[in-house]
């Protein structure tokens, strides 16, 4: 069992190594692959005429352009490799590097969002009230809440305390930092504002929805991998267990809903 | 219904709140905004235009005690139901002494008539 138990855990700790050493390439490769602009934007061509396309994509472009190189991506790439060798060292929970890896990409998305604030002097603002709830949908909220509540539940098991805690504290700064886009201000550059602002309203929604999806990630892979550990969990801790999943895919289905949805245009 | 948008121009010599009030206005007057909607809050406005909240707080008290905007505590700012809308005259004037102003302006900054006259006829 003992034999059995160290094998688990060594086993989780390549994996995730592994994971976070691939992901840290990819990142490298690929500044900001995980929030591209072009992504959000998949299904909205359909029904545009090709002049509404043309702006569109004039549009997009000059966004990616203002939001810049992508250096803070870079350096969330390397952070990755760094937290997937960190967690090779049997004294840290397994699931630490992997928590503080997405905050690494939430840095690299907050970053691109400042850079792109930066871009202009002169700015356009809508004369229409934004409530962040548009950004961050309730059953977005909800779902993370559910999610926070299942994980802090396996924080009562004093193997997974510590773990349990970092997992949690990782989350709640995630969380915060996609409350933080959903109530920035809209950057428009003037050239189309019509345009400009139907972009980052839909901008706003994938990247702070994608944030409180990626906070519900590492309290999944925590949930799953510590509930495999246990020789007879209880069915109170199954069904934070489930709460964790659930939050999860709830979190995510939301945060994928609009890619394939159109954009209306006038 | 497609939004209005507003811009402050920094380098203007028209005070910033005044031009947005003017904005707001312009865009009451034209029907972009109807009566009972309710605006961006201040610091949602100041946000986007980079400004000061406290710019946009002055604009807004300035249009409330004209008339044109209703405060309405936690609702927000609401554009009017009476709001004084200007008749084709007084819109007329309006735009001669904003035209006026803004020539003014120009001719201080050192261009001629001709130069002015020729700007306006390519930008319109």
């Amino acid at each position: 069992m003992m034999f059995a138990h160290v094998t688990h855990d060594q086993l989780a700790r390549d994996v995730t190594a592994a994971a976070l050493a691939a992901l840290g390439i990819v990142q490298l490769l690929s500044p900001g692959c995980f929030e591209s602009i072009r992504m959000y934007f998949r299904g909205a061509w359909a029904g545009l005429s090709n002049e509404q396309s043309e702006r569109l994509k004039s549009v997009i472009e000059a966004r990616i352009r203002a939001e810049g190189a992508r250096g803070s991506a870079r350096y969330a790439g390397l952070f990755t490799i760094a937290m997937g060798l960190f967690g090779l060292w049997p004294a840290i929970p397994y699931v630490m590097p992997y928590a503080a890896s997405c905050l690494g990409m939430a840095y690299a998305t907050w970053m691109a969002y400042r850079q792109f604030r930066r871009a202009t002097e002169l700015r356009f603002a809508p004369l229409v009230r934004r409530t962040p709830l548009e950004a961050l949908p309730p059953v977005a909220i909800v779902s993370a809440a559910l999610c926070l509540i299942g994980t802090a539940a396996f924080a009562s098991i004093p193997q997974f305390r510590i773990a349990a805690a970092l997992v949690v504290v990782s989350m709640i700064v995630l969380v915060a930092i996609a409350w933080r886009i959903a109530v920035a201000p809209a950057v428009l550059f003037g050239a189309d504002p019509q345009v400009e602002y139907a972009v980052d309203k839909r901008v706003r929604f994938c990247r702070a929805t994608g944030l409180v999806a990626l906070a519900c990630a590492p309290p999944t892979v925590f949930a799953l991998l510590a509930w495999a550990q246990l020789p007879s969990p209880s069915g109170l801790l199954w069904l934070m267990m489930l709460l964790v999943i659930a939050g999860f895919i709830a979190t995510r289905v939301v945060s994928l809903n609009p890619l394939r949805e159109g954009i209306a245009l006038a | 219904m497609s939004a209005s948008y507003l811009v402050v121009d920094e380098s203007s010599e028209t005070p910033p709140y005044r031009q947005i009030a003017e904005q707001i206005r312009a865009a009451i007057e034209r029907r972009d905004l109807m009566p009972n909607v309710t605006l961006p809050t201040v610091r949602q406005l100041a946000g986007d235009l980079g400004i000061a909240p406290n710019t946009v707080a002055r604009a807004y008290a300035e249009m409330q005690n004209e008339g044109w905007l209703v405060g309405d505590g936690r609702r927000g700012t609401r554009v009017a139901e009476n709001a004084p809308l200007a008749t084709g005259r007084e819109r007329a004037r309006g735009l001669r002494e904003a035209v006026a102003g803004f020539v003014e302006g120009l001719r201080h900054r050192g261009f001629t008539a001709h130069e002015i006259s020729r700007a306006f006829q390519q930008t319109l």
